[in-house]
């Protein structure tokens, strides 16, 4: 089942929030009181932020905080429509819309994630320098680590080789290690120590055929995830980059197609181009070259003219004699595409930014950014001969990226314009089937895409019929169960294997009927 | 005696052969052992440099055993540069030694170094629930004097893990510092939803300092060893009554969409003896209305700045700043209109005749923010004019001066009519289209110094201080304050100097602008070699390396 990934880093301190929409009852009382509780334990969680607005209003009615018992309670407030955000840091956080309570609130926030182990070598030394990554299950294709990664998904092990991966929102992850002169390593340093014997490379937990795959439903810490990086043959691969001028240093990088989002090793040319990679596996790899490097900072930055190389090459053997031609990097032009009608107040804008993220690690910065519109096709400039996700920012509230487009440059430039399909967002109707009294039941709909991590957890209450909706759903996929909204210990968030998977399109509704379970789980 | 012999039958070749180009110096050897200071423990996959940076550069990487050799080196005055690697491994990017060595043509010289290991700081921090805070940003905090003011600057941070958890790398052994928790927002609304009454608001995290106290005045000062692990350094954050602050950003022709930030005016980013460390503070863009509603804000002062970024994305082309003071209630009308750059001209003017010769060289003016990476950079004939091509930002700046003349020293640098030698300039503080006049003057001297040991053997790598006699304040003293290393011979030439008494001393101990060796200095003058510095002088004083303490 796919896996939630965190979203950007404005978004690090882990305030994801869910949307409970209650009844509309009466408020009665001069107050909300509360209670907000661990959705895996039912234990209270205390210094929960609370904040408490009224409808139609600007500022917030109240915002405080849970005691050391979870509670909260606002006083002094008028009668009408609520919004409560209940949000802490390293949890996915929750709104509820009220219009009065009869008693207190119960709200369920999901603690993220944690995986800890140690990276060590043959002799059970640690292996300094190794950047550890949480990789989320992919639908298809390889495995690829966050294209902007949040803080806790990745780490640097300590000097005891220890790594600890958190803030993992529900899902699915793999983890991965890279050593010796990765790109983490080479873009920050400009540099890496490679050592005899150990090399540079990429290992998955367990292995890379058969990766495990660590499910997060809420407060899991899986411990002794360790690694042993053992010796292997190992070759040295050198050549020379056809250096256009002016002269200067460039980048190279080695990939393997099972693992192509993290480098197997980095290195860089001298001003004449040559160039040496020491300490790499028998195998199969893509050498990619790029530059002029002006700096560093994570990853290489690239100087203009932009120029990029790329081959495969064989290792089996210590290779010293490679060529590498380099050239231009390529344009593309992208034209910005509504369903009739969507564009518009309220709708898709004519506007927005085209967000291309490469898909493999030349260990520099190729991934682009560029204004396009629905009227002209507009140019995006010094591409890498490589496979880039189509993405789409500025879009506003309500509008979506509508397709999952994946732009193949790494046999040659793309003539045609590439449209960049937006739309509304999508919405689910639904009515719950089996179930006594629909009403003893809340559906729990977990977002699966990366970029749906606005709203990944959506909470509702189906009416007596057993009918309920969700609305102003990002296009994409998405777990859906319904759970026992009554009980104590009643998660809201479940393991992948108790969630249905679904699929929601843009600008339409997803009509479904979701079975209610024999018993709360 | 061997070198003079072969001295000798070089000179009778060349009698007997005919003029043959200058021979290139036969180049040396140089080898030794890396080590851990204090503990001697070897120190392997150490990059150990020498004629850094230039044709001449040679490297090698220390054994296991802490072992380097570098080859073909260029006999003469060298440095040793030896980087270790970081906690992570990361070549370079660790503690580092150095030494100056004479290297003798042909020689083979062993040269050992020690490396002090920095420290490191972990902690936790929890809130007034004993809750771990995710996210905290915990910073290194020190106090130096720059610029004549003593000023408290982050020089390192780290953020706080799920389990509140944080680790501060790179902690320099013996200086006291202060850590220091907050929360940064990094992006900030411009129009906050805060509660309009701020007794339903949330109240506000205060910067902390460890343990709990609320000012760095409160805080316990942290010294660590070489190579310390200090754990246990937990912080209970404070909380306080939260305020907002009000108001409208004007550019050119009125309101309009502006990026801000604000942050407490002390510490700060900035440069301090052991570099400079920035952090964006929190910040964010008005709307087309330029109105901001900024809350959160505990009682305290604070620098609004606003700015507009120049075309293509680098650095402010205009900005501005005012310090707010928010008390026990909000703050509201504030209007903060855009400045453009100010342009800056000046010129560099001798006190009395210039010198006979014409100086051929040029004298360079660098300025820098005291709290942000704002420079700019002039280059003037000596005497003559210079401006600063980009003008300035109006904002306070530290002046350096380089390739200042032989035999001159700058005696005084003036803005409009007010005198900023060792203070900082305020760009656009100056009534009208003031300049800057720098004075050269070339009526000092110099003091020779050179550090020995009891026996009269000289003592490289000691540093020399040269101290006024005299001071206002230790503010003044630290900014008169000179300070270099002795070279392989035991000798240190220090800069050209105003006429006057100076106190000279020779110590081992680590030298900067904290205000603990400023104090050690200040009472440590007694014991130094007191020298009168007069016009065309050059006085010698030889030295013994002291403590402090």
């Amino acid at each position: 089942m796919p896996p939630v990934q965190p979203g950007d880093g404005a978004r690090r301190s882990v305030r994801y929030l869910a949307f409970l929409l209650v009844a509309m009852r009466t408020l009665t009382a001069a107050g909300i009181e509360g209670r907000v509780v661990e959705d895996h334990t039912g234990n209270p969680l205390a210094s929960v932020e609370v904040r408490i607005a009224k409808a139609g209003q600007r500022t917030l009615a109240a915002q405080l905080e849970t005691d050391s018992s979870g509670q909260f309670r606002a006083q002094g407030l008028t009668e009408g429509e609520y919004q409560i955000d209940a949000t802490k840091s390293n949890f996915i956080g929750v709104t509820l819309r009220v219009a009065g309570l009869p008693g207190p609130l119960t709200l369920r926030l999901v603690r993220c994630g944690v995986i800890t182990g140690q990276v060590m070598d043959a002799q059970g030394q640690p292996m300094l320098g190794v950047m550890v990554y949480a990789m989320p299950k992919p639908v298809s294709g390889p495995l690829m680590p966050y294209a902007a990664p949040v803080p806790g998904t990745y780490m640097r092990v300590n000097e005891r080789g220890e790594y600890r991966l958190h803030s993992l929102p529900p899902g699915e992850y793999a983890v991965a290690a890279a050593y010796g002169a990765s790109t983490a390593m080479f873009g920050s340093s400009g540099g890496a120590d490679v050592r005899p014997a150990i090399g540079s490379g990429v290992q998955i937990y367990p292995t890379l055929q058969r990766p495990r795959f660590f499910t997060v439903a809420g407060g899991e810490a899986y411990r002794n995830v360790d690694f042993a990086i053992v010796p292997t043959a190992l070759h040295n691969v050198s050549g020379k980059v056809v250096l256009p001028d002016p002269k200067t240093r460039y980048w190279l990088a080695l990939t393997t197609a099972e693992q192509p989002g993290l480098a197997t090793a980095v290195t860089g040319t001298s001003a004449d181009g040559s160039f040496r990679f020491e300490g790499i596996a028998d195998g199969s790899y893509t050498l990619t070259a790029s530059g002029p490097i002006t700096g560093y900072g994570g990853k290489g930055m690239l100087g203009a003219p932009v120029h990029f190389g790329r081959m495969p090459i064989s290792v089996a053997a210590d290779i010293s004699d490679l060529t590498v031609p380099v050239q231009k990097g390529s344009s593309v032009a992208f034209l910005l595409r509504a369903p009739a009608g969507a564009q518009g107040a309220g709708g898709c804008p004519s506007a927005a930014q085209v967000a291309l993220t490469a898909l493999e690690d030349f260990a520099t910065r190729i991934d682009r950014t560029g204004a396009i519109n629905a009227v002209k096709e507009q140019p995006v400039a010094d591409l890498a001969p490589t496979k880039y996700q189509v993405g789409a920012t500025g879009l506003g509230e309500g509008c979506y990226l509508a397709s999952s487009t994946v732009l193949d440059l790494a046999s040659g430039g793309h003539d045609a314009v590439v449209p960049v399909l937006v739309a509304p967002a999508g919405s689910i109707r639904g009515r719950l089937t089996g179930g006594a009294d629909p009403r003893a039941f809340s559906i729990v709909l977990v977002a699966a895409d990366a970029e749906a991590a606005t709203n990944p957890l959506q909470v509702v209450n189906p009416d007596s019929s057993g009918k309920f909706g969700f609305g102003g759903l990002r296009p994409g996929r998405y777990r859906i169960a319904a759970q026992s909204a009554g009980a104590a210990g009643a998660r809201w968030v479940t393991d992948a294997a108790h969630m249905l998977e679904i699929q929601i399109v843009a600008g339409a509704p997803t009509e479904m009927e979701l079975p209610a379970p024999g018993k709360p789980q | 005696m061997k070198a003079l012999a072969v001295f000798l039958m070089c000179l009778g070749a060349a009698a007997q052969e005919p003029p043959a180009p200058a021979e290139t110096p036969k180049p040396g050897t140089v080898s030794g052992i890396v080590t851990v200071a204090g503990t001697g423990t070897p120190m392997k996959n150490v990059q150990v440099i020498v004629g850094r940076g230039g044709p001449q550069e040679r490297t090698a990487t220390t054994d296991a055993q802490g072992r380097y050799t570098l080859r073909e080196v260029a006999p003469g005055m060298q440095r040793i540069l030896a980087m270790a690697p970081d906690a992570s491994g990361r070549p370079g990017f660790g503690p580092s030694a150095t030494r100056q060595i004479v290297l003798a043509p042909g020689q083979d010289s062993t040269v050992d170094l020690q490396v002090i290991l920095p420290g490191r700081i972990t902690g936790k921090v929890v809130d007034q629930n004993k809750e771990p805070v995710p996210g905290i940003t915990v910073f290194l905090v020190a106090r130096e004097y720059t610029y004549g003011a003593l000023r408290a600057y982050f020089t390192s941070a780290a953020t706080t893990d799920d389990e509140g958890v944080y680790t501060l790398e790179r902690v320099t052994p013996g200086r006291t510092y202060a850590v220091m928790a907050n929360r940064l927002r990094r992006n900030l609304k411009p129009i906050s939803d805060a509660p309009l009454d701020p007794a339903v608001r949330l109240p506000s995290v205060v910067p902390t300092y460890f343990p709990n106290a609320p000012s760095l005045d409160g805080s316990e000062p942290l010294i660590l060893r070489p190579g310390e692990r200090r754990e246990g350094v937990d912080i209970r954050i404070r909380r306080a009554a939260s305020f907002c602050l009000e108001g409208v950003l004007e550019g050119n022709s009125g309101p309009g969409a502006l990026n801000f930030d604000i942050s407490e005016t002390q510490p700060t980013s900035g440069q301090t003896g052991s570099g400079g460390f920035y952090m964006s503070p929190p910040g964010g863009k008005t709307g087309p209305d330029g109105k901001f509603r900024l809350c959160d804000l505990h009682p305290g002062d604070y620098e609004l700045s606003v700015s507009e970024y120049r075309p293509g994305g680098y650095g402010a082309g205009q900005f501005n700043a005012a310090v707010v003071t928010i008390g026990d209630r909000d703050v509201s009308g504030v209007r903060l209109g855009l400045r453009p750059r100010i342009p800056v001209a000046g010129e560099v003017a001798f006190d009395g005749p210039p010198p006979a010769t014409p100086i051929d060289t040029k004298l360079g003016i660098a300025v820098i923010a005291v709290t942000r990476a704002e420079r700019g950079n002039a280059q003037a004939a000596i005497p003559g004019a210079f401006t600063f091509d980009d003008g300035l930002l109006m904002d306070e700046y530290g002046t350096t001066f380089n390739a200042v003349p032989p035999g001159t020293y700058v005696k005084d640098v003036t803005y409009g009519d007010r005198s900023i030698l060792n203070r900082t300039l305020r760009v656009g503080s100056a009534i009208g289209n003031a300049s800057l006049r720098v004075v050269l003057a070339r009526d000092g001297g110099s003091i020779a110094a050179r550090v020995a040991d009891k026996d009269g053997n000289p003592v490289a790598d000691c540093t020399v201080v040269i101290l006024p006699a005299t001071a206002a304040s230790e503010a003044e003293f630290a900014a008169l304050m000179k300070t270099g290393q002795s070279d392989a011979s035991g000798r240190w030439s220090g800069p050209q100097l105003a006429p006057g008494k100076y106190v000279v001393l020779a110590t081992q101990d680590a030298i900067n602008r904290s205000p603990e060796v400023i104090a050690k200095l200040w009472a440590a003058r007694t014991r130094g070699e007191e020298v009168e510095v007069v016009a065309g002088g050059k006085p010698a004083v030889t030295l013994m390396s002291r403590s402090l303490d």
